[in-house]
């Protein structure tokens, strides 16, 4: 098993006007090479920022405080802006978000969006250019190509934008490719249709992909390994299936127990009492023990440490 | 047999558009008996929440009736309108944005109360809302709040606790938890429940999310493209779609279980523009069982042996 992806103890810290919001505390996982691994949590928990400070993309009140992004070998944090953008953005690390009708530009045709993409690492001809963007709206299976280049984003629909997103990702050709809710605007049937372009690309160009999303359907519909995170932290890393079967983290099990579809009865599902903690002033120790029901004196005052517990399975919890 | 408490007979709401009429709802026959949970569900841009407040007559329907208790509350106006509105209330999908962020909690409760002079003085209004925040969980001490003091969990609860301060019959919940966490979801969910068997009230959900739909509800809508395609109990739409549109819709939902998945794609293309929806059966263009009839006319909601209602021409599909 080679990883593609390390991070180790990552803490990033925002300053803010009411003070210093804690938002990674320590975040450590590993990507596999030609894996899809989900990043799950509830809102504010930090994954949009886990993923933001890979290709290092955070607001400038973002501090990195510590730890390590191991990307093939290279620590991601030593590199200076100018590197990351000539050496890791688009051609080796890429990333789509959440709303595709806000991350198009609005005044440029399709053609043009893709094409700048291209051209950073491509000198050709405008006939060239234009075949080439053809291939990669084709790899994507949008319907009528041909037609598609000199149209505007606000004449196509949410699931085509999307696959237009993926596209121009696509165009540069990365190792890697950060999915930061990109199905959460969609519907269920473009939803559906955008999963199966996704796990075609794994299947034939071997992609590897960071999903981070809170929805665990999703999760089980296209990930081989999740990490759990829960307030700036990661409580488990688990396969799978594990995760569905055998959620050992306190947080994970009722998360996974929570979700609509596991059970078909309102009052079987599970409730995780209190709510998410400010992270600006967090709960000491195992940060999710003012909520957990199993919670002894140590988790109050110790941080507890992924440990492993099965194959390729580790979880951050005292009580197992 | 429960007494019908809403009926619409073929509701029709066009709104106008320079392309020419857009058929948001088409034609629609409904029928929710009191007390019981419907639960509607339909991809964005299918009509659901015109719908909705076509029969709340928030807006005008173009066409049709709509019966409250047996009366046509069609062309009713201003003072009749406002009795309608101490029996059908609506909770909204985004709590963050349908509470009127400079006024307290207090005064987003009060507002319903004195409107329709249910309380005589402040006191009477303070014993009320103290009421309705103990129904929803939460204290006395929340009312001098500000929305944004509140978590969006808290807030929805405000927005419920809203639509109960009339007193109504009837309570429409338009996407009520779409804006929330799974673990607040669950809670809210659960509160709604409760408090539908304390005030003896009846649900009128609308949702795209199809596992929300069948935890909640007795009796299930599908819709698309301004019409309902298919209309029954949940359980037997849900481990047995008939028309072809439920059936592309139930295999669309990603399970929670690694070891199902979703085959191919189970619904292609996109859906049409309601401005210049197809001639016959809306769903034809994407269905793979289509016929030459279906181009041609439109089906009717064909009542089936068990109770259900389905608008298909094919016969050999159930």
């Amino acid at each position: 098993m080679s990883e593609l992806l390390y991070i180790k103890d990552l803490k990033v810290y925002f300053n803010t006007e009411e003070g210093v919001v804690k938002a990674l505390a320590g975040v450590n996982f590993e990507i596999v090479k030609g894996s899809f691994h989900g990043l799950i949590g509830e809102t504010g928990c930090g994954k949009s920022v886990t993923g933001l400070s890979i290709l290092k993309l955070l607001d400038n009140n973002a501090l990195i405080e510590g730890g390590e992004i191991i990307y093939k070998d290279e620590n991601l944090l030593d590199k200076t802006e100018k590197q990351m953008q000539k050496d890791f953005r688009g051609n080796e690390i890429a990333m789509i978000f959440q709303d595709p009708g806000s991350s198009l530009n609005p005044v440029f045709t399709i053609q043009d969006q893709i094409q700048e993409s291209v051209k950073m690492y491509k000198k050709a001809s405008k006939q060239e250019y234009r075949n080439i963007v053809i291939e990669e709206l084709k790899k994507v299976k949008l319907p009528d190509v041909e037609g598609l280049l000199d149209k505007y984003p606000h004449q196509l629909s949410g699931g085509m934008k999307q696959r237009v997103m993926i596209a121009m990702m696509l165009a540069c050709n990365p190792n890697l490719l950060i999915a930061d809710e990109p199905t959460t605007a969609l519907d269920v049937s473009i939803q559906a249709q955008f999963l199966q372009v996704l796990k075609n690309l794994k299947d034939k160009f071997d992609m590897t992909v960071l999903y981070i999303t809170h929805d665990l359907a999703v999760v089980s519909e296209i990930c081989d390994y999740v990490s759990v995170m829960y307030a700036g932290r990661i409580v488990e890393n688990v396969p799978v299936r594990e995760l569905f079967k055998n959620p050992v983290h306190p947080y994970s099990y009722k998360l996974v127990h929570s979700v609509l579809g596991v059970k078909t009865f309102l009052e079987d599902l599970e409730e995780i009492p209190g709510s998410v903690p400010r992270l600006i002033d967090p709960p000491s120790g195992c940060r999710f023990h003012p909520r957990c029901e199993e919670a002894i004196d140590i988790c109050k005052t110790k941080v507890p440490q992924l440990k492993k517990i099965g194959k390729n399975h580790y979880v951050a919890c005292h009580r197992r | 047999m429960a007494n019908t408490i809403i009926e619409t007979k073929d509701l029709k709401k066009y709104f106008d558009t320079l392309k020419g009429p857009c058929k948001a709802v088409n034609k629609v026959n409904l029928r929710i008996k009191q007390g019981e949970t419907f639960g509607l569900v339909g991809e964005s841009g299918c009509g659901k929440s015109t719908l909705v407040r076509t029969i709340l007559k928030l807006i005008e329907p173009t066409s049709g009736q709509i019966f409250l208790d047996g009366v046509d509350i069609t062309d009713y106006k201003k003072k009749k309108l406002m009795a309608l509105r101490k029996k059908m209330s609506l909770v909204f999908q985004d709590p963050h944005s349908s509470l009127n962020p400079r006024m307290t909690v207090f005064d987003t409760l009060s507002r319903p109360l004195k409107i329709h002079n249910l309380t005589k003085n402040n006191e009477e209004t303070m014993i009320e809302i103290t009421k309705l925040l103990k129904l929803m969980g939460m204290q006395p001490e929340h009312m001098i709040r500000f929305p944004h003091e509140l978590s969006g969990g808290q807030k929805q609860r405000i927005g419920i606790a809203r639509a109960l301060a009339v007193k109504p019959e009837l309570i429409f919940l338009d996407e009520p938890t779409s804006a929330l966490d799974v673990s607040v979801q669950t809670k809210i969910l659960k509160l709604l429940n409760k408090t539908k068997k304390i005030r003896d009230l009846t649900y009128f959900y609308i949702s795209h999310d199809i596992n929300l739909i069948r935890v909640v509800s007795d009796r299930i809508g599908v819709m698309y493209l301004g019409q309902i395609v298919e209309i029954g109990e949940v359980d037997l739409i849900y481990n047995n779609p008939i028309h072809p549109y439920t059936k592309g819709l139930f295999a669309s939902v990603p399970e929670p279980d690694p070891d199902k998945k979703i085959k191919g794609e189970p619904l292609s293309g996109e859906v049409p523009s309601p401005v210049n929806p197809p001639m016959g059966c809306s769903f034809a263009p994407r269905c793979p069982f289509v016929e030459p009839k279906c181009r041609e006319e439109k089906p009717k909601l064909k009542l089936l042996s068990d109770g259900r209602r389905v608008a298909c021409h094919k016969d050999n599909l159930r």
